[in-house]
């Protein structure tokens, strides 16, 4: 009697212990709704539900912006009947990795287009090539570097859905007080205008910032391309030592001797605290020049800033000013990973998601530049505010695209180190950008 | 043929491993296969989603040719000899204070171990704006004495002195440790010391660190294993700071904060280099049971003669 308890209670346990365990693979939409810590999971409605086919999409926003995406979905479910999409916010990109690794990958999903890039070197991505050209599906309602920026070996691998670029936004007060009129088409006139409104307190602190330092991430991109230097070239090679990035940071090198790298690395520290709060740096008067994206008006307008400001092209160099108006250039994409159960479903939302009815609710709803060019006169889309200024900027289609880079993210890593030494002092900018060639040299 | 029956011994012996087989299956599939797996992994080349492709040694042979991987060890290192024994003594020194009798102990014994229990994630994120440069807590307490406080979590030179700050601030567990160990430190020792005319200073060195040294060793040892682990507040730190400085970099300004175990995540899920993420586990594996081992030996002595009566 006493063995029979014991083996119940044993195997009662064993039983108990293994409950949570299962061993085989759930579909990504019953994984995903278990998934819980800040997500939100959605059920949209479909015209029937009983029959149309589950497609999951998996997207990075959360808060006000995700419900952008679940009112998209719920207009592409209640347009057609056959499938019947399941949104997930899923902002941690580890997450997507390990779904993908354990059979419950997502349908589709929505990543940068620089994530593309890499989940297509590493053979993560369906090619979208063969659905748009069964489709007949006309890619020329989209930009051609928004195209291109998804496009891979000749092949889309993902369908644009946002546009992003960056401007130059000035404060007006600031540049008047100072004795300028208009903002400035060359690095040289920005230098000069910088200088003269910087501004150092009593005890060696920056009061006001002239020089565009901040965010760091344009000082990397937008300041270096005005002077035509590029960190890669068309070829995806690397290319540290281009005269445009040595000269750019000549000039970013100048400056910090002249008011103080320790000085302007605080005032930086604070402007990056308080990045898009409403103690913000340029929000609060505090920068001349703020090298930065469409979202920052609508930010402004929320913040209730007063800053008097206009937006304008990244200037060129007085030799060569027709690198004025040159960024990065990326976009919001949509792709199909390769381990999707439901390749046909996925396709279908993707396209009508990147389709003018589709991106016009996600450009609206999150505010963000449209990759279809049909959007560009939309006057819906055109009243945002600043967006009027930034579309005639990706009217240039003068876009730095991405690398196609296995090891873009360990490349950007090492740019960003040695741009540190050069910031600090403790190497010359000639000597660090030959250090990062050595150092980058084996990279794919 | 007749089956053999087991003896009391025998039986008990299996009832025992039923019992507790709920746990070893469970320690077999998510501690020993994943460590398995691990070091089958060190071995691919391997992006965590496709197949792994065998390719022998060259994770490791790229792993020494990686400068990022000695800076990052040198990092942790400073971890594990600076904020380590700071932390120690910190804590030596909040139980000495709540050991004393005085008013108003018990409140401030729970203020000194409160901040052990709140999320790691929530303070780190509290602690990047104390250290803000400009309307920062600490740089607003520095000026007060005339003093120009550094840009703390933006200059490669405070970056780590900033962590060491920061860790201060969560010692109450070994508070409590330290503080349960001077509990056990016979008074007599001490009359008999006052007696001798030893004074504070000599009775602590004399009497309370020896009486507790093996307590000490032992915190000492799990410091250290824990700075070897020290990922959360690096891995806030540097991604609340994306788009500045170092933001972009695997780890703060000029990587001065790219401790091991974040370059192995960033190797595992931004590069997508699992294979060498794996070899590079098993490299602080070894490091880290080869420096506890080291430090088990050269303190036996002290803690052999240790404890009180």
């Amino acid at each position: 009697m006493k063995k029979v308890l014991s083996m119940i209670m044993v195997v009662s346990l064993i039983v108990l212990a293994l409950t949570g365990c299962s061993g085989a693979a759930k579909p990504a939409d019953e994984a995903a709704a278990e998934v819980t810590g800040g997500e939100e999971a959605s059920q949209a409605e479909s015209a029937d539900n009983t029959t149309a086919e589950v497609v999951t999409f998996w997207y990075n926003n959360t808060g006000d912006e995700a419900l952008v995406y679940e009112k998209a979905i719920s207009e592409y479910n209640a347009s057609q009947s056959k499938y019947k999409v399941e949104g997930l916010s899923v902002s941690d990109a580890q997450k997507l990795i390990v779904a993908m690794s354990s059979n419950e990958s997502p349908d589709v999903i929505k990543v940068s287009n620089q994530t593309v890039m890499q989940y297509q070197k590493n053979g993560l991505l369906e090619s979208l090539q063969p659905y748009a050209d069964n489709d007949t599906f006309d890619v020329s309602i989209y930009s051609e570097q928004s195209i291109a920026a998804n496009t891979i070996d000749g092949d889309i691998y993902a369908l644009p859905l946002d546009a992003y670029t960056i401007q130059m936004f000035y404060n007006k007060d600031l540049l008047e007080e100072a004795g300028y009129s208009d903002p400035p088409e060359t690095m040289e006139e920005m230098y000069e205008m910088a200088a003269a409104v910087t501004q150092v307190g009593a005890d060696g602190t920056i009061e006001i910032l002239g020089y565009p330092l901040f965010p760091y991430a344009s000082a990397r991109q937008e300041l270096i391309y005005g002077f035509g230097g590029r960190w890669w070239n068309e070829n995806s090679e690397v290319t540290p030592l281009d005269p445009g990035i040595l000269a750019s940071l000549e000039m970013n090198v100048k400056f910090r001797n002249q008011f103080g790298g320790k000085a302007l690395d605080g005032f930086v520290g604070t402007a990056n605290t308080n990045r898009y709060t409403e103690q913000d740096m340029f929000f609060q008067g505090k920068q001349l020049f703020r090298l930065d994206g469409s979202w920052l008006p609508t930010m402004m307008d929320n913040f209730g800033s007063t800053v008097n400001y206009g937006i304008t092209l990244i200037p060129g160099t007085e030799a060569n000013p027709e690198y004025r108006g040159t960024s990065r250039y990326e976009t919001d994409s949509i792709a199909v990973p390769l381990m999707a159960e439901n390749k046909d479903g996925a396709w279908d939302f993707t396209k009508w998601l990147c389709s003018e009815e589709g991106a016009k609710i996600v450009n609206l709803g999150n505010g963000n530049l449209p990759s279809v060019i049909s959007l560009y006169d939309d006057p819906d889309i055109i009243a945002v505010p600043g967006f009027a200024e930034f579309i005639d900027a990706l009217k240039l289609e003068k876009g730095i695209q991405y690398p196609e880079m296995t090891d873009y993210d360990e490349y950007i890593s090492m740019v960003n180190a040695t741009l540190d030494a050069v910031y600090a002092g403790t190497q010359t900018p000639e000597d660090a950008l030959n250090a990062l060639a050595e150092q980058s040299k084996n990279l794919r | 043929m007749k089956r053999r029956k087991l003896n009391q011994t025998q039986r008990d012996f299996v009832n025992g491993l039923l019992f507790a087989s709920p746990w070893i299956i469970g320690f077999f599939a998510f501690s020993v296969y994943p460590l398995i797996s691990s070091l089958y992994y060190s071995f691919t080349k391997f992006n965590a989603v496709t197949s792994p492709e065998w390719v022998g040694l060259d994770n490791f042979i790229d792993i020494i040719n990686d400068s990022l991987v000695w800076k990052s060890l040198g990092n942790t290192l400073f971890m594990v000899f600076v904020s380590t024994p700071v932390n120690l003594f910190v804590a030596l020194l909040l139980a000495s204070i709540v050991c004393s009798n005085f008013k108003g102990r018990g409140f401030v014994r729970t203020a000194f171990f409160l901040p052990s229990i709140i999320p790691m994630v929530a303070a780190t994120m509290v602690w990047i704006w104390m250290f803000d440069p400009t309307y920062g807590y600490i740089n607003n307490v520095l000026s007060w004495f005339g003093i120009n406080g550094p840009a703390w979590l933006m200059d490669a030179d405070y970056t780590k002195w900033a962590l060491v700050i920061m860790g201060t601030w969560n010692t109450g567990t070994t508070m409590l440790v330290c503080m349960a160990s001077l509990q056990s430190v016979p008074k007599s020792y001490y009359e008999s010391a006052e007696i001798d005319g030893a004074g504070k200073i000599s009775k602590f060195f004399n009497i309370t660190i020896p009486c507790i040294a093996h307590v000490l060793v032992y915190q000492a040892v799990l410091g250290m294993i824990n700075a070897f682990q020290y990922f959360q507040q690096v891995y806030i730190i540097t991604t609340a700071n994306s788009g500045v400085k170092g933001g972009g970099a695997a780890g703060g300004p000029e990587n001065s904060i790219l401790m091991y175990p974040l370059y192995i995540f960033r190797n595992a899920f931004s590069y997508l280099k699992m294979g060498k993420a794996s070899a590079m586990a098993w490299l602080l594996f070894i490091v880290v049971a080869l420096m506890t081992i080291i430090m088990t030996k050269v303190t036996k002595k002290v803690t052999e003669n240790a404890g009180g009566e």
